[in-house]
C-alpha cells in the first residue's frame, strides 16, 4: 500500500470513528420523560437529588440522560411518536395518559413486579384501582388530587358567610361577594373552550349524581347520568353567570384555569374549584404565601339538590414504556420516583397528596408545619373522590366543551344543551372496549 | 469554411454549457435531496394517509377507506364551520394587513428626524415569540385590569367594557385585529424596501408629465411593488389560513366555536382523537384551497401586467 493511500485510510478511519465515537463509548442511555421538572421550584430542590439518586439505582454501564421536560400535551404528542422506538424508557403522566397508552399497546403492565415488590401495601388502593386496566395495573401512582372548594376565609368572615355547603348557597354567597368586592369575583369556573381543567370541574359535578360515568351493563356501556342531570349541572354554569350581580362577573366568562389560579393567589377570587396544586403558587411572592398558607379553607364541593359528595381524583404515575429494552431497569427508577423519599419532596413541591400510606403516616415529621395543614386539609376530599374509567373519552370530552360553552355564552335552554350532551355521551359509549371479564 | 466554424462553435457551446448545467445540478443535488426527504416524502404520504384509517398506535397496515375520511368531513358541520372561518379571516385580515403596511411604509419612507429608529421599531413587535404576543395583545384587552377597559371606564364608557376575546360578537374581529397587529409591520417593512428601490428617475419624469401625489401612487409606486406584494400576499395568506397558534392560545377555538378555524380541527383530530388520516384529509383539503387561490393570484397578476 502506498504511503499516500495508507494516510489517506487512516484518515478516514480515524473521522469516522470520530463521528461515531461519542454513540459509541457513551453506552445505553436510561430517558425519562417527565411534566415537573419544568418548573423553577422542582430544577431547584428536586432534580440534584434525583440526578445522585437515579445513578445509584442504574447500573454503571448505563448513563442516565438529563430528564426531558415537557408540559403534558407536547409529552403526550412525543411519546405517540417515538413509543416504537423504546425511546423514552419511561414516562410521567396523568390518567388520561395511562388509558390512551394502554389502548395502543405503548405500556409494560406492571401486576407481576408490583406484587413481587415488598412494598406494594403502601400504596393508597383507590389510586391503585384507577390505573388498573382490564385486570393489570399500568402504571405506578406517586401523587394525586381531588377538587375541592378552595376559599378565602377572610372575605368569607367579612361578609359573615359560611362555607357553602349547597349549590345554593355557593351562588348566593358568590352573588353577594362580587355584589360588594369591585375587584373580587365572588366564584370562578373554567370556561374557556379545550382546556383539560374545565371538563375534570364538570366531571367533579358529575361524581355528585354518580359513582361512575359510564358503567357496563348488560353487555354493553352505559352513561350512569340521567338527561336531568346534566341539565342540573349545565344549569349551574348558567346560573353563575346571571342575575345582576351574577355570581361570577359576566366579564369573566371564557376563564383559562391557569389566569384562574394565578387570581386566587393574587387575591382577585373569593372561591372556586380546584386541587392542592394551587399551594405552589406560595413560592412567586411573600402575599401569595400568606393568601395561600393562613387565609385559605378548603371544604367539600357544594353539593347539588338530589345529589351527593363527590368529587374528580386525579392520579399521577409513571409509566414502562412496552418497547424499551431496559424494562427491569425502568422498573427500578418508577419503584425510586414514587419511593417514599421521593413522594415526600414530590408533595412538599406541588402541595398534592402522596399515592403512598407511608407518607401520609409521618407527613408531619417530614414537612414544614405549613404544608401540613395544607394536606390534612385535603385528606378528607380523598374519601369521595372518584377517578374516570380508562375509557377513550375525547369525543366526551369535546361534547363537554361545546355544552359549557352553550350553557355559559348562549341563551338556548340549558334542558335542550345537556339532551344533546348526553346523547353524545351516549354516542361516544357505543365504541368502547368490552372490559375483560 | 465558415459554416463548419459555426457548426463547430455550436457543438463546443453545447457542451460547455451542458458541463454547466450538469454542474449546477450536481451542486443542488444535496438541497434537492433533503427537501425531497423533509417535504415531498412526507406530504406524499399524508396524501395517501388521507385515504386510510391511519391512527396512533395502530397495529398492522391501516386500512385502505377510499374517500370515506372526506365524506365524514362532508357531513361533519364543525369542518364547514371551521372552513368558513378560516376563509373569512384569511379575506378580511390579509387585505386590511396590505393596506395598513402600505400605508406606514409610505409615513415611513419620509426622511422625517428619527425615521430611522421608527423603522427599527417597527419590527420589535415582529421579532417576539408569537406566544408572547398574544400575550401582550390579551394584556392589553383582558377583561378587568386590561388598558382598554381602563380606558373605557376612564372616559365613562364602562357599558362598553367586555370580555374581548371571549364575547362572542367580538371574539372573530379580536382574532383578525390579533393577526393584523402582528403582520401589518413586516408588509409595511418589506414594502418600504421595495419603496426605497424604485428609482427616483421615474417619479421626477411622472411629475414633470404633471402627476400629483395620488397618481404617482397609483401610476409608479404601486406598479413597482408589484411582485413583492406578490410574494407577501401569498405567503400571509398561507400564514392566515394555516395558522394555529394565534388562534389556539388567545381563544382555544371559543367562544361557542366562533372563531374554531381548520388548523384547529386538524389538531384536535390528529392529537385529541388521533385519527391521523381524518386529519390527513382536512390538511389535503387546506392544501388545495391554497393552491387555488395562488394560481388564481399570479394569474390575476400577469393579466394585470400585460
Amino acid at each position: 500500500m502506498k504511503r499516500r493511500t495508507f494516510l489517506k485510510a487512516a484518515a478516514g478511519a480515524l473521522g469516522v470513528a470520530g463521528w461515531c465515537g461519542p454513540t459509541w463509548g457513551a453506552g445505553r442511555r436510561f430517558v425519562f420523560w417527565n411534566a415537573l421538572f419544568d418548573s423553577y421550584i422542582y430544577r431547584k430542590e428536586f432534580v440534584p437529588w434525583w440526578d445522585e439518586q437515579i445513578r445509584v439505582v442504574l447500573p454503571p454501564y448505563i448513563e442516565s440522560e438529563p430528564s426531558s421536560a415537557l408540559p403534558y400535551p407536547t409529552l403526550e404528542q412525543r411519546f405517540l411518536l417515538s413509543a416504537f422506538s423504546g425511546e423514552p424508557d419511561l414516562i410521567e403522566g396523568v390518567l388520561d395518559h395511562v388509558a390512551n397508552y394502554q389502548a395502543k399497546g405503548f405500556i409494560e403492565p406492571l401486576t407481576e413486579r408490583f406484587q413481587a415488590w415488598e412494598e406494594q401495601d403502601q400504596y393508597v388502593p383507590a389510586m391503585l384501582d384507577a390505573l388498573t386496566i382490564q385486570g393489570q395495573l399500568w402504571g405506578l401512582p406517586y401523587i394525586g388530587n381531588g377538587r375541592a372548594l378552595v376559599y378565602r376565609k377572610s372575605i368569607l368572615g367579612k361578609y359573615g358567610l359560611r362555607v357553602p355547603g349547597t349549590w345554593d348557597e355557593l351562588l348566593e354567597a358568590a352573588r353577594t361577594i362580587t355584589a360588594h368586592e369591585p375587584d373580587v369575583s365572588g366564584y370562578m369556573m373554567t370556561t374557556k373552550k379545550g382546556l383539560i381543567r374545565g371538563f375534570q370541574e364538570f366531571m367533579s359535578h358529575v361524581f355528585q349524581f354518580a359513582d361512575r360515568v359510564f358503567a357496563y351493563e348488560s353487555g354493553a356501556w352505559e352513561v350512569q347520568l340521567d338527561v336531568e342531570q346534566v341539565t342540573q349541572i349545565l344549569g349551574l354554569y348558567r346560573a353563575m353567570f346571571e342575575g345582576d350581580p351574577s355570581p361570577i362577573p359576566k366579564l369573566q366568562q371564557g376563564k383559562a384555569a391557569l389566569t384562574m389560579d394565578l387570581e386566587y393567589s393574587l387575591g382577585k377570587i373569593a372561591m372556586m374549584p380546584n386541587g392542592p396544586y394551587i399551594f405552589g403558587w406560595r413560592y412567586l411572592s411573600d402575599f401569595q404565601r400568606q393568601l395561600l398558607e393562613t387565609d385559605t379553607g378548603i371544604a367539600p364541593l357544594p353539593i347539588p339538590p338530589q345529589g351527593h359528595a363527590g368529587t374528580y381524583l386525579e392520579v399521577k404515575s409513571v409509566m414502562i414504556n412496552g418497547f424499551t429494552d431496559l424494562k427491569s431497569e425502568a422498573w427500578e427508577v418508577a419503584k425510586l420516583w414514587s419511593g417514599r423519599e421521593s413522594v415526600l419532596r414530590h408533595v412538599s413541591l406541588t402541595g398534592d397528596l402522596p399515592a403512598r400510606k407511608d407518607v401520609f403516616e409521618g407527613l408531619k415529621d417530614l414537612v414544614d408545619d405549613a404544608t401540613f395543614n395544607w394536606q390534612r386539609q385535603w385528606f378528607s376530599i380523598l374519601d369521595d373522590a372518584r377517578a374516570l374509567d380508562p375509557l377513550p373519552l375525547a369525543g366526551v370530552r369535546d361534547a363537554t366543551f361545546d355544552a359549557i360553552q352553550e350553557a355559559v355564552f348562549t341563551a338556548e335552554p340549558v334542558a335542550d344543551v345537556a339532551q344533546r350532551l348526553h346523547a353524545q355521551m351516549a354516542l361516544q359509549a357505543q365504541n368502547f372496549t368490552a372490559p375483560v371479564a | 469554411m465558415a459554416v463548419k466554424l459555426r457548426a463547430l462553435k455550436t457543438v463546443r457551446f453545447r457542451r460547455v454549457h451542458w458541463k454547466r448545467a450538469a454542474w449546477a445540478y450536481v451542486l443542488l443535488l444535496p438541497a434537492l435531496t433533503w427537501l425531497a426527504a423533509m417535504v415531498l416524502v412526507p406530504s406524499l404520504k399524508a396524501v395517501l394517509d388521507s385515504f386510510t384509517d391511519l391512527s396512533f398506535g395502530q397495529t398492522g397496515s391501516p386500512l385502505w377507506t377510499g374517500l370515506d375520511n372526506f365524506a365524514r368531513l362532508w357531513r361533519d358541520p364543525k369542518f364547514w364551520s371551521a372552513l368558513q372561518h378560516s376563509l373569512a379571516l384569511t379575506a378580511l385580515v390579509v387585505p386590511l394587513e396590505v393596506v395598513l403596511g402600505l400605508s406606514v411604509g409610505l409615513v415611513l419612507r419620509r426622511p422625517l428626524p428619527g425615521i430611522a429608529a421608527c423603522r427599527a421599531l417597527l419590527l420589535v413587535g415582529w421579532v417576539i415569540s408569537t406566544v408572547s404576543q398574544v400575550i401582550l395583545f390579551e394584556r392589553l384587552f383582558s377583561p378587568g385590569d386590561g388598558y382598554v377597559n381602563q380606558w373605557l371606564r376612564a372616559m365613562g364608557l364602562s357599558g362598553w367594557a367586555r370580555n374581548w376575546f371571549q364575547d362572542p360578537q367580538f371574539a372573530f374581529g379580536m382574532v383578525a385585529g390579533l393577526h393584523v397587529w402582528r403582520n401589518a409591520p413586516f408588509f409595511a417593512v418589506n414594502l418600504l424596501a421595495g419603496m426605497l428601490a424604485i428609482p427616483k428617475e421615474l417619479y421626477e419624469s411622472a411629475r414633470l408629465d404633471g402627476a400629483n401625489a395620488w397618481k404617482l401612487l397609483l401610476h409608479v409606486t404601486l406598479p413597482q411593488l408589484r411582485w413583492i406584494m406578490l410574494t407577501l400576499v401569498v405567503g400571509h395568506v398561507i400564514f392566515t389560513f394555516t395558522d394555529y397558534t394565534l388562534v389556539a392560545v388567545s381563544t382555544g377555538g371559543g367562544p361557542v366555536d366562533v372563531t374554531e378555524v381548520l388548523p384547529l380541527y386538524l389538531y384536535n383530530l390528529a392529537w385529541g382523537h388521533h385519527q391521523l388520516g381524518q386529519a390527513s384529509a382536512v390538511g389535503l383539503v387546506m392544501f388545495a384551497v391554497l393552491v387555488l387561490f395562488t394560481l388564481v393570484l399570479i394569474r390575476l397578476q400577469w393579466r394585470g401586467q400585460r
